[in-house]
């Protein structure tokens, strides 16, 4: 019996892998993107400790998954297709992970029949956590994971019951073997639990201290095993990279609210209970996985659940059965998240603990540990729960049954590696991939041209990409697999690659002189696909790629150099080798700096820095707006009976309830853990203190304003701190202060209410002096908290306040600056041209005619400042109607579905658009209205666009309604166009009630039609371009012409290049064109480092030399170091273990 | 006078209890949509604390077995289910929570047993002994 089930377990897995690669292709998709199709690439990548693509990155963790990437391209390297390795890989997991489930349950329950350790095997591989986060959700490390733990727990516990300490040595060769699923840290710290979970057991049986020593000599041996990936890992976190990515694009009430979201969505007991992912299934398109939704399935669902409930309750004296149920029921508080119950202390200690706050997503990263103690538990329950044998027969081959059939038929028919969302095709896509063979010849030819350079791509998207191959692929953009030459070729939240790519492709179509810009990212080459799905990415259509390619070729710009199939490249005519080169030549700029500034100085070879630096003498210096203030208009209004703005008090001073009234707002307050939150229950807190001021005065007890006013002000100094600090740790770009736009309004109107208190004549002047104070604190306090410029909103006659923006720099030297508007380009200028326009410097208000310069920058005129804080506000410039629209259009439809389109004249996706009508809704239904790009996705019946609103009838009101709304296009979109689109009124749903599914027949639903009509009139459409002015102060350096040295570099790897300076004669910066990473140091040849190391062109690493003569330079990536040593401690440690377990091995076999 | 001592404990514990309860009752009633539907709400965290609570108590006062709170858990879980079959979820999720509270108080009974009265039989238990047989 024993041997058969042994067998079973491999014919299973062989005919599942048989199944999945039955069509002999790689299969790709999500995060993990396609290794196996070139396998050689992830080795090269992963071999370093610097990474090469795009512009180069630190591998950091990766390093990980070198190893299964070593081997697996050596069996690349002979031959053996990729499709094949990846169906050995998933064969290797599917064993693993099934005879440790096997064994593992045996070990806890040595009695138990071998057909329910064969119950518990299968189980682990087919249950809905599996099936999902594991399978469809495709990625490796998830996958490598599903089998280390379970083996890597047997391991464990085998030894520490046994304190056999070859067990450890087996261990050192499970996190050898199994690096690659190391490379995420939660992974990391689950097994560590699994393992201190075990040990803790142990002790609770005996009492030993070498049990101890065992789980000491076991994270000793993980250590020294893993040593190569861990000093990589250190020094990533030690790196200011990690600092600035964390700074960046992560703050603990982020991560508050993703977990908040997450919980909600996927920590529900009820879903955990069954291991099932709600938002998967509970979202399911008609498809595959709606079935698990109806009726049956839901108790199949539960079936093991109320096994697990009947096990505990019966069996309530074996101590394994309750330890791993005790396990069990706390990975689900802890997989829950911070949904109830319980919740809140799992969100405590989230909150309290930031290394805990890796764990936003609790359910896909506990989860795994759900069926690790499920499956043992289940087989041991099912076999004790009936003392019949028929009983116990009949729930077992129910259980088989629903293992096998019910939750492993998505695994026999290859369902699991189907997409759950359609394509373009109205197809679900399955994660079967073949790359055209055109990307081979292309990759060849590149890797020929390209000496050191990189490649542009275009279209260039955000992180996920979706070609339309034969066999597509949809997950994270392939350019790093397709390609062994670095390329820009995605939009991703790296720090310094981020601000370089985010406004690549605007730079490409919009700047004429994009050669000089492509030559600081040492772009040889820029490559446009037409291969891609560009609509279900909403990215740009790559026909656009092309004409401007084409206009760049007619300007001498790029020349089409080679073109395969689908894909071709251009090349750059004026490119040189910028990898390493030299230059005294600078452009200095603020830190909002994007690299399009270097455009505003002429000459090649030009560098860009940071004007905080005071070593390099810069010839301009271009500052960038630090903060940016909204305001729609002038506030006038004061206090009125609003409960959103002013909440009524039941409770006035002098109530006994007051101060009880007080200390629940406190609680309330403070209860809110999530800073957002709290903060608008603050601001609306101060509200309820005015209305109780202004409740006071009404019932003429003024004696007391006092009171409230006094807590207004002390309320308003807690709130600036928390304002100031929350702004400054959330939003690093000028664009995104938090709420100010909304929040501004709020307190202007406090501010006048407050005012308006004085006109009461019955106030004492200690009161009067009370307001007096808490005014000047308001001013204060705006200021201070990032809601209000200094210099304030500045009006006069023709300067009024209509959605002014203002922006506020600070300058370093007194002098003459430009004021320069970038964002008005050349398409948006004839809306300022010939025209005065107004604007306020600081506290005056200047009425110029702004002039275009050759740059297609707009300037606005020199302006003498002083060093410090100054403030530019603009009133926003509004086009005219930029559609085609008679007065009034009627629309009357019966049946089917009448669509309206209005093509938007001069489409311009880098400004604003605002869409004003009058509709009235005579009969019937409801009208939709859409902002529509050329790129919108065709799927949800053509819904897919930017923004898209439906207006229904009032049952109040009966006559003509103002819509306005206002929309920031898509950035890649090429033209756009407003959309009606109206429906006849229908209540076939309502009548069929149960029966909705005949509502999809068109003929049954034609009969509950009934006709719509609406009058839309007055539409109009206007532009409203964003104005970004730049200040640009030009420095007279006078001095001498100063020559540049002659360089010559050598690349010996991607870690480590050699370069020789020769005629040196003036202080220089040497530049180093991939990613600014302080890991990297230059040396010169006498064995001195230099120090002063710094970001420049935005991105690149550049050192201010200042050694004259010849002289060589070695500029080294130190981590590389850390990493050759660490590969040296590991190998030799995993050597070690390899030969003690084959030393036990022969001395046990020797001595039996 | 034992005895009416006794009582007069049994009223008092019983009296919390109940008290307890009628708080619970009445704030899922008065907020019974926000309380059991919107899980944000500090209402819904409040009952679900005060619920643990007044498990633990009932347990502790009227010295409940591990059986009793693990069956009432069972009880709880079967409801839910049915609730979720027949697709009520939003009162089939809060009352498999209830569950979920009831399974880990009757583990943590289950444990703390064990450590007392059950010392001797099962957590005393040698382990080395099945492996040698495994061994054998």
């Amino acid at each position: 019996m024993k041997f058969r089930l042994h067998i079973l377990i491999v014919v299973l897995a062989t005919i599942l892998v048989t199944i999945w690669f039955r069509n002999g292709l790689v299969l790709g998709a999500a995060e993990s993107s396609l290794p196996f199709s070139n396998l050689e690439a992830y080795q090269r990548i992963t071999k370093w400790a610097w990474a090469e693509p795009a512009l180069g990155n630190n591998t950091g963790i990766y390093t990980a998954s070198w190893p299964t990437y070593l081997v697996l391209s050596l069996l690349e390297k002979n031959n053996i297709p990729g499709f094949l390795i990846e169906a050995l890989l998933f064969w290797t997991i599917l064993i693993v992970s099934g005879f440790s489930v096997f064994y593992l349950t045996r070990d806890f329950f040595p009695k138990l029949n071998d057909k329910y350790l064969f119950l518990a095997a299968i189980f682990y591989w087919f249950n809905p956590f599996m099936m999902i986060n594991v399978w469809n959700r495709f990625l490796y490390s998830h996958m490598i994971f599903a089998a280390f733990l379970p083996l890597s727990a047997l391991l464990f516990r085998k030894g520490v019951k046994s304190t056999n300490y070859v067990y450890i040595l087996l261990l050192g060769l499970c996190f050898g073997i199994f690096s690659y699923a190391l490379t995420s840290i939660p992974f990391n710290i689950i097994f560590w639990m699994v393992f201190l979970a075990l040990t803790i057991f142990e002790l609770t049986n005996r009492w030993n201290l070498k049990v101890l020593l065992f789980f000491g000599l076991t994270f000793l041996i993980y250590i020294l095993v893993d040593f190569w990936w861990i000093t990589q890992l250190f020094s990533f976190i030690n790196s200011s990279q990690y600092t600035t990515t964390i700074s960046s694009f992560f703050s603990a009430d982020g991560n508050l609210t993703t977990l908040s979201a997450l919980s909600d969505r996927l920590g529900k007991i009820v879903n955990t209970i069954r291991l099932m992912h709600e938002a998967f299934f509970k979202n399911a398109p008609d498809y595959w996985m709606s079935f698990y939704n109806t009726r049956l399935a839901v108790v199949l669902e539960f079936f093991f659940p109320l096994i697990l409930f009947l096990g505990v309750i019966r069996e309530r004296k074996n101590k394994n059965a309750i330890f791993l149920s005790v396990l069990f029921v706390f990975c689900l508080l802890l997989v829950k998240g911070n949904s109830p119950p319980l919740g809140e202390l799992f969100e405590l200690i989230f909150s309290k603990f930031s290394f805990t706050q890796v764990f936003r997503n609790p359910f896909e990263k506990f989860g795994f540990l759900l069926p690790l103690f499920f499956c043992p538990l289940l087989a041991f329950y099912l076999s004790r729960i009936f003392d019949n044998k028929i009983a116990k027969n009949i729930i077992y081959f129910l259980s088989l049954f629903i293992v096998l059939v019910f939750w492993g038929f998505p695994y026999w028919t290859g369902l699991i590696f189907v997409s759950s969302e359609k394509n373009e095709q109205n197809n679900f896509s399955n994660y079967e991939v073949e790359v055209p063979n055109y990307y081979r010849q292309a990759n060849a030819w590149i890797e020929k041209q390209s000496q050191n350079a990189r490649f542009l791509v275009f279209p260039l998207g955000g992180e996920g990409i979706t070609y339309s191959w034969k066999h597509g692929y949809s997950g994270i953009e392939l350019s790093d697999t397709l390609f062994n030459v670095s390329a820009v070729s995605l939009n991703t939240t790296i720090p310094f690659y981020y601000d370089v790519s985010k406004n690549l492709e605007e730079q490409f179509l919009e700047k004429s002189n994009f050669n000089g810009l492509a030559n600081l990212l040492n772009a040889k080459y820029v490559m446009s696909r037409s291969d891609i799905d560009y609509k279900s990415r909403q990215m740009r259509d790559p026909r656009t790629i092309e004409l401007a390619l084409s206009d760049k070729e007619k300007n001498g710009e790029f020349k089409k150099e080679a073109e395969f199939e689908k894909i071709s490249f251009w090349r750059n005519l004026n490119w040189k080798d910028n990898t390493v080169y030299a230059s005294n030549n600078f452009l200095a700029a603020s830190s909002q700096s994007n690299l399009s500034d270097i455009t505003l100085n002429e000459g090649e070879g030009d560098i860009l820095v940071s004007n905080s630096n005071p070593v390099i003498p810069a010839n301009a210096k271009v500052y960038h707006p630090e903060s940016q203030y909204k305001l729609v208009n002038n506030v006038t209004e004061g206090f009125e009976s609003r409960q959103d703005l002013f909440p009524y008090s039941s409770y006035l001073p002098g109530s006994k309830f007051y101060k009880l009234s007080l200390y629940k707002e406190y609680i309330d307050q403070n209860t809110r853990l999530e800073r957002k939150k709290r903060i608008l229950s603050k601001v609306s807190y101060l509200g309820k203190r005015i209305s109780e001021i202004y409740n006071l005065i009404s019932i003429n007890e003024v004696d007391k304003v006092s009171v409230p006013l006094q807590i207004y002000k002390d309320q308003l100094k807690d709130l600036s701190e928390e304002f100031r600090q929350f702004n400054n740790e959330n939003f690093k770009e000028i664009a995104s202060d938090w709420e100010q736009e909304s929040v501004l309004p709020i307190f202007l109107r406090y501010k006048n209410a407050i005012a308006n208190i004085k006109n009461n004549n019955k106030l004492n002047i200690a009161v009067l002096n009370l307001i007096d104070e808490t005014e000047k604190e308001m001013d204060v306090f705006l200021v201070k908290s990032n809601l209000s410029p200094k210099f304030g909103f500045i009006q006069e006659d023709n300067f009024k306040i209509d959605r002014r923006s203002v922006q506020q720099f600070k300058v370093d030297d007194n002098g003459s600056y430009e004021i320069l508007i970038d964002g008005l380009n050349s398409k948006n200028f004839s809306l300022l041209d010939g025209k005065k326009m107004p604007f306020q410097l600081d506290d005056k208000v200047y009425d110029v005619i702004p002039k275009l310069r050759d740059d297609g920058r707009v300037s606005f005129g020199s302006y003498d400042l002083t060093s410090g804080y100054h403030e530019i506000g603009f009133n926003e410039v509004r086009s005219e109607n930029k559609i085609d629209f008679k007065n009034e259009e009627y629309l009357k439809v019966d049946h089917g579905v009448l669509e309206k389109k209005y093509i938007i004249n001069d489409f311009d996706p880098y400004s604003d658009y605002e869409i004003n009508f009058d509709y009235f809704i005579k009969s019937g239904g409801e009208m939709q209205v859409s902002f529509a790009s050329n790129n919108d996705s065709a799927l949800l019946n053509g819904n897919g666009a930017e923004l898209s609103q439906t207006l229904k009838s009032d049952i109040y009101y009966f006559d003509f309604r103002n819509f306005d709304i206002r929309t920031t296009p898509n950035k890649s979109a090429d033209s756009g166009y407003i959309r009606l689109r109206v429906l006849p009124w229908n209540n076939c749903l309502v009548v069929f009630g149960n029966n909705k599914g005949n509502c999809d027949k068109d003929q049954i639903r034609r009969t509950y039609d009934k006709t719509t009509e609406i009058v839309v009139r007055n539409m109009v459409v206007t532009k409203i371009p964003h104005i970004l002015p730049l200040l640009v102060h030009k420095i007279n350096l006078n001095q001498a012409e100063s020559t540049q040295p002659q360089i010559t570099y050598k690349k010996i790897n991607p870690t480590k290049y050699i370069v020789d300076i020769n005629s040196a004669k003036n202080d220089y910066m040497l530049v180093l064109s991939e990613l600014f990473n302080q890991g990297w140091v230059a040396t010169v040849s006498d064995g001195t480092k230099i120090n002063d190391h710094y970001l420049v062109n935005t991105y690149a690493n550049g050192w201010w030399i200042n050694k004259r003569g010849n002289y060589q330079i070695t500029l080294d990536y130190v981590p590389q170091k850390f990493l050759d040593i660490g590969k040296l401690i590991s190998t030799s440690v995993f050597a070690f273990c390899v030969f003690g377990i084959l030393f036990y091995w022969f001395r046990r076999n020797a001595h039996d | 006078m034992i005895s009416q001592s006794n009582l007069y404990k049994k009223f008092i514990k019983s009296l919390i209890i109940g008290l307890l309860f009628v708080v619970i009752f009445f704030l899922i009633i008065s907020r019974y949509e926000q309380t059991v539907f919107e899980y944000n709400t500090l209402e819904s965290k409040v009952v679900n604390w005060l619920i643990t609570i007044e498990w633990v108590m009932f347990v502790i006062f009227f010295k409940k077995s591990s059986s009793y709170s693990l069956k009432l858990a069972l009880y709880l879980f079967l409801m839910a289910v049915l609730l979720q079959v027949f697709n009520i979820l939003d009162l089939s999720k809060f009352i498999m929570g209830i569950s979920y509270i009831g399974l880990v108080i009757g583990l943590v009974q289950l444990i703390k047993y064990q450590y007392t009265n059950g010392h001797n039989q099962v957590f005393s238990k040698p382990v080395i002994k099945s492996r040698k047989k495994a061994k054998v």
